[in-house]
């Protein structure tokens, strides 16, 4: 399987991405907790649309927010 | 009487002149230029005094026997001229030929390199090859400045052989570094090249590939970073015309209800002064500096990388301006001497003042830092005054050294720190300040090391001052920052990778490779590909703590408590079946290789705005002739 990203092998299994953007990934979703707290109850598009617009989010993060903006289902 | 003749191996042409000049007994040698190879004659009592030098490494590494140009893995190896070695070096070929002919004619022989392991493997590979074997019966000059008294101190006491543990230390790290970097660096670009998508040289090393990972885990973190938000207190109050910024007790608040609590809480609220503290401050001067922080202070006052600090440091050292500067060592030894070097500083009228405030005290004590070296003391001045003009880079590194060197000898500074705790019911608010009592070594490493002091303003306990301002500001966090060549070469030092004088030399490798790029260092997707692949199949070549491993055991050569052989030996066993390993997935790297090659390239040629008129990539197109380039 490939990453639906960028194409790289997925390496580990059960994984939805490639290494760097499952990182990413798992850095979203860790970061909506700490949203979550932050400012109530945030709902998750909101949340990526602005996580992608903040200058201190990676190129890879971005990437993760705007795929997932694109397909809620993978949101897990 | 019958004249001795003795020949001594320098390590550069300026390093041999110096040499000369010190042992001359009129301290004029007669400078003699062979084919272009510039030599010495000096005459001391009854003895002539040929010194020549190398141009560096004269000798070199290369595989043994007749092995096809791009073969490995290749696990036999011999020292060679570097000019059979590389077309570049074909001017060598004159150098050792020169010492050659000097050699036949000598009675006695002395390294004068400088005095750590590449110095003593350069002397030592020119008497053995280009002096018939002379290594055998060669003396060792030991010297870490190239003033006059202490070269000529050092040729009177020269060690009665050459120092072998340093010389075999030298030969380790060569051939081991040889053999990672051959083997790895022919795999990687062979293994690209066979999927005929054009050449790229790739390479790793055994320092190189720790190093770079270092920067591509980094790169990753940002990469992949999402930041969070918190929030900071923004207030002010207002005494005397004055305003003063407050900080609130929690430096980041975690919620926006709570900052915004705080906020509303605080609008116009008259705080009251509930308690003052106040404490005195006790700060050491700072240790002399060994290579390192001296890097590390050059790139933080004048923005100058750790290598090109190196190059000025070794520029000061070969004018006798400074002590040699590839030291760890945060000592200094009496035997410098210390009150000599101040009088030899108060020459030059900017530093007069200071230096009599040092020499009028009783005694003088440099604050000694933790870092060793067996080899030589931390960096000092000489004291010299520079007989030439110095070119504005070596001028305010010489500064910084002359300052750093005063700074250790002089007393504590002592700083008053007050913190005013300010309270409205629940909330606590500081204003801090703080007052230089005694300026201390300050004062001598001043501009370098400078306290400005923070004044408060005049509350005492009990008394009321209204908020004049107060904002919840929105924050979120930031990425870990990028590497700089100065943070870098930290790192590597923390790591315990490379040596004092190679570390800022594979930082530079790294950047004309084309692994790195821009001061705050960014990994290019190439070097991510390549750590990627070695972690993936071979972690070892990767591994800080490996790299961190076999320093040590080199450490260990040097100090006599471990042999060239033995750790030649148990490292390769570690080495080759990894490479067997990655031979056989030369394939599946290769392809992965060749991509990340043909994706970097295309990103080098291309620009990042489209063409205004059609909207695709523009390509720079260079012209074959000029080399200027046209999108």
């Amino acid at each position: 399987m490939t990453c639906p990203l960028c194409h790289e092998e997925i390496d580990v299994a059960g994984a939805g991405y490639c290494a760097s953007h499952q990182r990413a990934f798992e850095n979203i979703k860790r970061a909506f907790s700490t949203w979550t707290v932050a400012y109530g109850s945030p709902r998750v598009p909101g949340f990526l649309e602005q996580v992608q617009k903040l200058p201190q989010t990676g190129l890879k993060a971005k990437e993760i927010a705007s795929f997932l903006l694109e397909n809620p289902s993978r949101w897990k | 009487m019958e004249v001795i003749q003795t020949l001594i191996v320098c390590e550069k042409p300026d390093a041999a002149a110096r040499v000369a000049r010190a042992l001359d007994e009129d301290g004029d040698p007669h400078k003699i230029n062979a084919r272009g190879v510039p030599y010495y004659e000096a005459r001391r009592r009854q003895e002539t005094i040929i010194v020549c030098s190398a141009l560096g490494h004269l000798y070199s590494i290369d595989s043994k026997g007749r092995t096809p140009h791009r073969y490995y893995p290749i696990w036999d190896y011999r020292w060679e001229p570097k000019h059979l070695i590389d077309k570049k070096s074909a001017r060598l070929n004159r150098w050792i030929q020169t010492i050659s002919s000097l050699a036949r004619n000598a009675d006695r022989f002395i390294n004068g390199c400088d005095y750590d392991p590449e110095g003593s493997l350069i002397g030592y590979t020119i008497l053995r090859y280009a002096c018939s074997g002379a290594h055998a019966k060669a003396q060792r000059m030991k010297f870490s400045t190239m003033t006059e008294k202490e070269l000529q101190t050092a040729y009177g006491t020269a060690l009665p052989q050459l120092d072998y543990s340093q010389v075999e230390a030298g030969r380790c790290r060569h051939e081991l570094d040889w053999l990672y970097g051959i083997n790895l660096s022919r795999l990687l670009t062979e293994s690209a090249l066979k999927q005929n998508r054009g050449y790229s040289t790739l390479s790793s090393g055994r320092v190189q590939g720790p190093t770079l990972k270092f920067v591509v885990q980094r790169e990753e973190e940002i990469q992949c970073f999402t930041p969070t938000p918190f929030w900071t207190i923004d207030a002010t109050i207002q005494h005397q015309g004055q305003t003063y910024p407050l900080e609130y007790t929690k430096e980041k608040v975690p919620t926006l209800a709570e900052a915004t609590q705080i906020s509303v809480d605080c609008k116009n609220a008259l705080l009251e002064v509930a308690n003052i503290e106040t404490q005195t401050i006790q700060q050491p001067p700072p240790y002399p500096f060994d290579l390192s922080t001296l890097q590390s202070e050059a790139y933080r006052h004048f923005g100058y990388t750790p290598s090109r600090t190196l190059a000025l440091a070794e520029r000061l050292y070969l004018d006798a301006l400074i002590s040699y500067p590839r030291t760890s060592s945060q000592k200094l030894p009496p035997d410098v001497g210390y009150s000599e070097i101040l009088r030899g500083i108060a020459a030059r009228a900017e530093y007069r003042s200071l230096v009599s405030k040092l020499t009028n005290r009783t005694s003088l004590r440099p604050n000694q830092g933790p870092g060793q070296d067996s080899a030589h003391p931390a960096i000092y001045p000489t004291g010299e005054s520079p007989k030439r003009r110095l070119l504005h880079p070596e001028a305010n590194l010489l500064d910084l050294i002359i300052k750093r060197f005063m700074a250790t000898f002089a007393e504590s500074s002592l700083l008053e720190t007050t913190k005013l705790i300010l309270r409205k019911d629940q909330h606590s608010f500081f204003l801090k300040g703080s007052k230089l009592l005694k300026d201390g070594w300050i004062e001598f490493y001043h501009p370098y090391g400078s306290e400005d002091d923070q004044k408060l303003p005049d509350l005492r306990l009990g008394d009321k001052v209204p908020i004049k301002k107060i904002d919840a500001l929105e924050r979120f966090t930031e990425p870990p920052s990028r590497y700089n060549p100065s943070s870098l070469l930290r790192k590597m030092e923390q790591q315990n990778i490379g040596t004092k004088a190679t570390r800022a030399e594979i930082i530079e490798i790294l950047y004309r490779r084309g692994y790195i790029k821009d001061i705050r260092i960014q990994a290019t997707p190439v070097a991510a590909k390549i750590i990627s692949i070695l972690d993936r199949y071979c972690p070892m070549i990767t591994d800080s703590g490996f790299t961190s491993q076999v320093e040590s055991q080199m450490e260990e050569i040097r100090s006599g408590s471990a042999t060239r052989r033995g750790v030649l030996g148990s490292t390769l066993e570690r080495l080759r079946p990894i490479m067997l390993q990655l031979i056989s997935k030369e394939e599946a790297l290769g392809s992965q290789l060749a991509e990340a090659v043909a994706t970097q390239r295309k990103s080098n040629v291309t620009l990042d705005h489209p063409c205004p008129s059609c909207g695709s990539s523009l390509m720079i197109i260079r012209s074959r002739a000029s080399g200027k380039g046209d999108a």
